[in-house]
This record gives C-alpha cells, structure tokens and sequence, in this order.
C-alpha cells in the first residue's frame, strides 16, 4: 500500500501533445508509470511514442479504464480540463499547471468534493511519486530509491533538492507528494500526515513548506504534536534572508 | 452604508480583466520592475549583501538564501528565480539583473528537472560572462537533468561548479570575503 497512487493507478495525461506534457509523459512511462492515454481535443486517434493511444476527450478515454489524470493544459483551460475529469469520475487529479486563477481552483476542488470526492492536488505542483510504483508529474526519476521517508512539499524544486538529500544520504523515499504552491490547493499538510501516519511504508515523514503559508503549517504542527508518533522533520524556506520584511512571500492558504 | 472596501486582484485572473493592472510602478523599485518586464522573474533586492543569486524555483531560491545566511554567514545580495528554463537567453537576461545590482560574486544554484536542463543553464552562463564580461567570481551548483553535461560545459570555460548546494555555497562566501 502507498498513499494515493500506486501499481494500479491508470493514468491520462489531459494536454499530452504540449511541451510538457510530451517530455514528461516519456519520463512517466520509462518510470514505469501505468499511462493509459492522452487527451488532446481535435488529435483522437493518433498515437504517443507509437504506444499511448491520443483521444479527443475524457470520456472518450474511459474505454482505457484509467482511475487518475496528470492535467498539464494552460492555465485558462485548467477548469474545464478538471470539470471534464471530476465528470468522468476519476479518483486522483494531479493539477501541474502553474497560474491557475484561484477563483477556479476553489470551484474545482469544490465540485470534486461534491460530485464523488475524488482527491485534487496541486495546482503549481511538481507531482506525486510512489516510489516503485507510479509517478504522475515532472518530478526527476534519478533522484528517487525505495525507501521509508515520505515527503510532502509546497515547493517544486526544493523538493527535488530534499529526496535528492534522502537518497544520497542513503536512505530512500515511500511517497512523494508535491501538495503545489498556490493560494487554493486541493490537500493540507493535514490531510497527507493523515494518509502517512496510516500507511505501513513509511516509517519517517518529511514536511517542507514556504513563507507565506499562513496558518496551515502552524496547525500541521499541533496535529503532528496530538496524532502523529513516526518522527516528523519539517523546514520552512525563507526565513533566512528576511524576504518577509521585503514584503516578499509565496502566498499561502490561510 | 458602507465605511470602507478593499479589492485585491489576482494576478493570475489578470487576462480575464485587462483594465485591471497589478503592478504599481511608483511603489516598485527599479530592478524588480525591470525584472518583471523582461519575462517575469521573480526578483527581489536585499539590503547590504554582496552575493548575487540566481537559483530555479522559488522554494529552492529561498532554501539558498537561507542556507547562505544561517549557516554559512553569506550576505545575499537578491532573491532571482529564474523559473522554469529551457532558454539561454532567460539566464543571460537574469545576469544582466543580477550584474545591475553590483555584487562581489554570484551564485547560480540550479537543480534540473521540469522543463530545465543542466546543460542548457550552463550554456547560459557561459554566454553571460562573455556577453558582460563578467569579473566577478561565479560559482555554479548543477544537479538533475542533463548535470554531466552541464558541469563538462562550464569546467571548458573555467568556472568552478559543484554536486551540492552546501559546497557551492562554502566556496562562494570565501570568494566573497566572508568567513
């Protein structure tokens, strides 16, 4: 078991014909992530890599039974990309896309919830590893080995930087999750502590996150204090250089 | 009746209301409007430091200036997050910034994955201190995507790089004369 992906996770990748979305797709199956098709309205019918059948619309990809999506369009079409999704009832829907008007992400983790409670995560998010198993995202497949640490992080880079640190240091990672840097994103610290406290993979959890994140990090740390008994090693970028006095912060659910 | 009101735009939700303009340039210094101009970098000045910085992600860059100030007592001249990058003129146009606020020596800290490749950030660095002329010391850190070629790229062109952050770091405030 690992935490909301795992060997049975069927991906589609909505924009798979874009610069991201192609690179990454080809990182995501040498991964050995299970990627089923790729939507690109007006493209049905072609092929990826001569192996990832291309359909015109979500519900034309059910034929392939996937349960999970990587959306990877431009920011004004992000919306419509996820209602499409939420319709079609998958489960995960991973948000990589950065510049998503907040305003849309609070409507689709709204209606996520309402119609069928499918997980939303980011957006502005590097991805989710679950390492040996599936990887939706943009993360770097080198930097990972199979361990007990899992990770949750508000930053993309900087999370690279940290499982790079875990597997050079010669330990390795369960699940990896990029929770994504915006206002509005689909899961809290909370909501992830929760799924590593119950899952038997992980033994350690990393927690990082930025200035600017409000009151969400405050009250992960009460929650880690109250329910969590694995040990938890959290940072938060930013302090060092007074950036807040700058009146400079990554903006951050309140 | 109401006392009073206030609005904030999303920046983000700019495109749907293009009467609305965010950045106000008589409270925005100089740099930072150039800054946003040539691309949308996020950079921001620091007061009293001597090390320029450019680094990709904002996290990243932030985790750099902290790791520059507690423990290595770095003085940190800017905030520059180059981004996602797959450009060369991106990383020339970032040292143009950087240069324009003087500092003693720079530190790129790069870690390659996204749409940013080691080698490509390299290729701009080189193009950078030929197309400036660049005296100061640069001390580059490359890892992820496309490294080896990256450091193969810089080491030609006799700058210094390193695996690791930490190590960049200790090498650039020496350059700097700092502790």
């Amino acid at each position: 078991m690992s935490v909301i992906v795992d060997e049975n996770t069927r991906v589609i990748v909505q924009g798979i014909t874009g610069h991201q979305g192609s690179f990454h797709t080809g990182e995501m199956l040498k991964f050995g992530t299970k990627v089923v098709a790729g939507v690109a309205p007006g493209k049905g019918g072609q092929k990826f890599m001569d192996r990832v059948p291309i359909v015109n619309s979500v519900q034309d990809s059910l034929q392939y039974e996937p349960n999970a999506t990587m959306i990877a369009v431009p920011a004004p079409y992000v919306r419509d990309a996820a209602m499409e999704a939420i319709d079609a009832g998958l489960r995960v829907i991973y948000i990589l896309t950065e510049h998503v008007p907040f305003h849309d992400t609070m409507e689709i983790v709204h209606q996520a919830k309402l119609r069928g409670g499918a997980t939303v995560l980011g957006p502005n998010g590097p991805g989710i590893t679950a390492v040996g198993k599936c990887k939706i995202g943009i993360m770097p497949n080198q930097i990972f080995r199979k361990g007990n640490v899992a990770v949750a992080s508000r930053s993309g880079t900087l999370t690279y930087e940290i499982v790079d640190a875990i597997t050079r240091s010669g330990m390795g990672e369960s699940t990896v999750i990029g929770l994504g840097g915006d206002p509005v994103v689909g899961l809290t610290f909370i909501d992830v502590l929760e799924m590593f406290n119950r899952d038997p993979e992980t033994e350690k959890i990393v927690l990082v996150g930025e200035i600017g994140g409000g009151s969400n990090e405050e009250r992960a740390a009460e929650y880690i204090k109250k329910n969590v008994k694995k040990q938890v090693v959290a940072y938060i970028a930013g302090g060092g250089a007074h950036l807040r006095e700058r009146g400079w912060a990554t903006p951050g659910p309140s | 009746m109401a006392a009073d009101s206030k609005v904030v735009v999303d920046s983000d939700a700019v495109y749907r209301h293009k009467e609305l303009s965010v950045t106000d340039p008589e409270k925005t210094p100089p740099l930072e409007l150039e800054a946003q101009s040539k691309g949308g970098y996020a950079f921001v000045e620091l007061d009293g430091g001597d090390i320029g910085v450019i680094a990709n992600g904002a996290g990243l860059t932030m985790a750099t200036l902290d790791a520059l100030t507690l423990h290595k007592g770095g003085k940190p001249r800017n905030f520059l997050d180059l981004g996602g990058t797959d450009n060369v003129d991106i990383v020339v146009n970032a040292f143009d910034l950087v240069l324009k606020a003087k500092p003693k020596a720079i530190l790129v800290n790069i870690f390659g994955g996204g749409v940013t490749k080691c080698d490509t950030v390299a290729n701009g660095i080189v193009a950078a201190k030929q197309k400036y002329g660049i005296k100061q010391p640069i001390v580059v850190r490359l890892s992820g995507v496309h490294e080896d070629e990256g450091r193969e790229i810089l080491r030609k062109n006799g700058i210094d790089s390193y695996p690791t952050m930490m190590e960049a770091i200790e090498r650039v405030v020496k350059l700097a004369g700092g502790a």
